[in-house]
């Protein structure tokens, strides 16, 4: 090999003997903490996903059944007061 | 390890900053980059530090993680490097510049930097596992020992593998040299 390429490809192969560390960006640390907190929101737990489902599907039967309830108590409730007034449920008409 | 153990997330970033970001640029070869990546080593430091379990040395741990970070973001740029190219056979949008830019690491003395450029330059062509091994003895200046560690490999596998570095670095090295 030529003297001068031997002494040159030594040379970039030590250049970086005395090499220093290089230095993190002084507001590095702040970024982080927005990423970590901006993160909560990407990492829901799986539990919470399934606890939030479960709460939805039981209100929904719930609700369901509580609207079931008031239909049949509500037709009831009307058709006692219509018996107390003495309201006929027809469609002639009494003169 | 036991958790009370652990030193608390700002004290582990104090420790380590410095060594994750050197680690990082020298792998990624440039500053928006390597900043990037530090973060996201710290919020996965910060996500998994309770599942740590002290089969290795946090710094050890930390660096494993800077190091596969380091490498998924240079596969996920390659990606959008590869798609770009496609895109432009298509878009016929301008010219693509694939021949990266000098890299001057901060910590070099100046008379040092356009060597260590070109050094640098040839580093970028080795295989991941040369590259990984020669950063981190050069540049971050870890024993055999601690790159044995954090690689996962015997001492002596690391001793061939930076001959191997260095021979093919050299190599490289003889195609930069003009007369």
């Amino acid at each position: 090999m030529d003297m001068n390429k031997e002494k040159w490809i030594n040379e970039v192969m030590n250049s970086l003997d005395d090499v220093k560390s290089a230095e993190a960006t002084p507001f590095l640390y702040n970024k982080i903490l927005n990423k970590i907190g901006s993160g909560a929101l990407e990492y829901t737990p799986i539990k919470l996903v399934w606890l939030a489902a479960a709460s939805f599907a039981l209100l929904a039967v719930l609700n369901f059944q509580a609207m079931k309830k008031t239909g049949s108590t509500n037709r009831t409730e009307i058709q006692e007061i219509a018996n107390v007034y003495n309201l006929v449920n027809t469609n002639s008409i009494n003169y | 390890m036991q958790a009370n153990d652990l030193p608390t997330f700002q004290e582990i970033y104090e420790t380590y900053k410095n060594k994750v970001f050197n680690t990082v640029i020298s792998y990624l070869q440039n500053q928006e980059d390597a900043e990037e990546v530090t973060q996201d080593v710290f919020v996965e430091v910060h996500r998994s530090i309770n599942t740590f379990e002290g089969k290795s040395s946090l710094s050890t741990w930390i660096y494993r993680i800077s190091i596969n970070k380091s490498l998924d973001f240079i596969k996920s740029k390659n990606r959008k490097k590869r798609f770009a190219f496609m895109s432009s056979l298509f878009n016929d949008a301008g010219e693509l510049k694939h021949d990266s830019p000098n890299f001057f690491h901060p910590g070099v003395i100046l008379e040092n930097k356009e060597k260590s450029a070109i050094l640098f330059k040839a580093i970028n062509g080795l295989p991941e596992n040369q590259k990984t091994a020669f950063i981190l003895s050069k540049v971050e200046g870890l024993p055999y020992a601690e790159i044995s560690e954090v690689m996962e490999m015997t001492v002596s596998s690391v001793e061939s593998l930076l001959f191997r570095a260095k021979q093919n670095l050299q190599k490289e090295l003889s195609k930069f040299f003009k007369d």
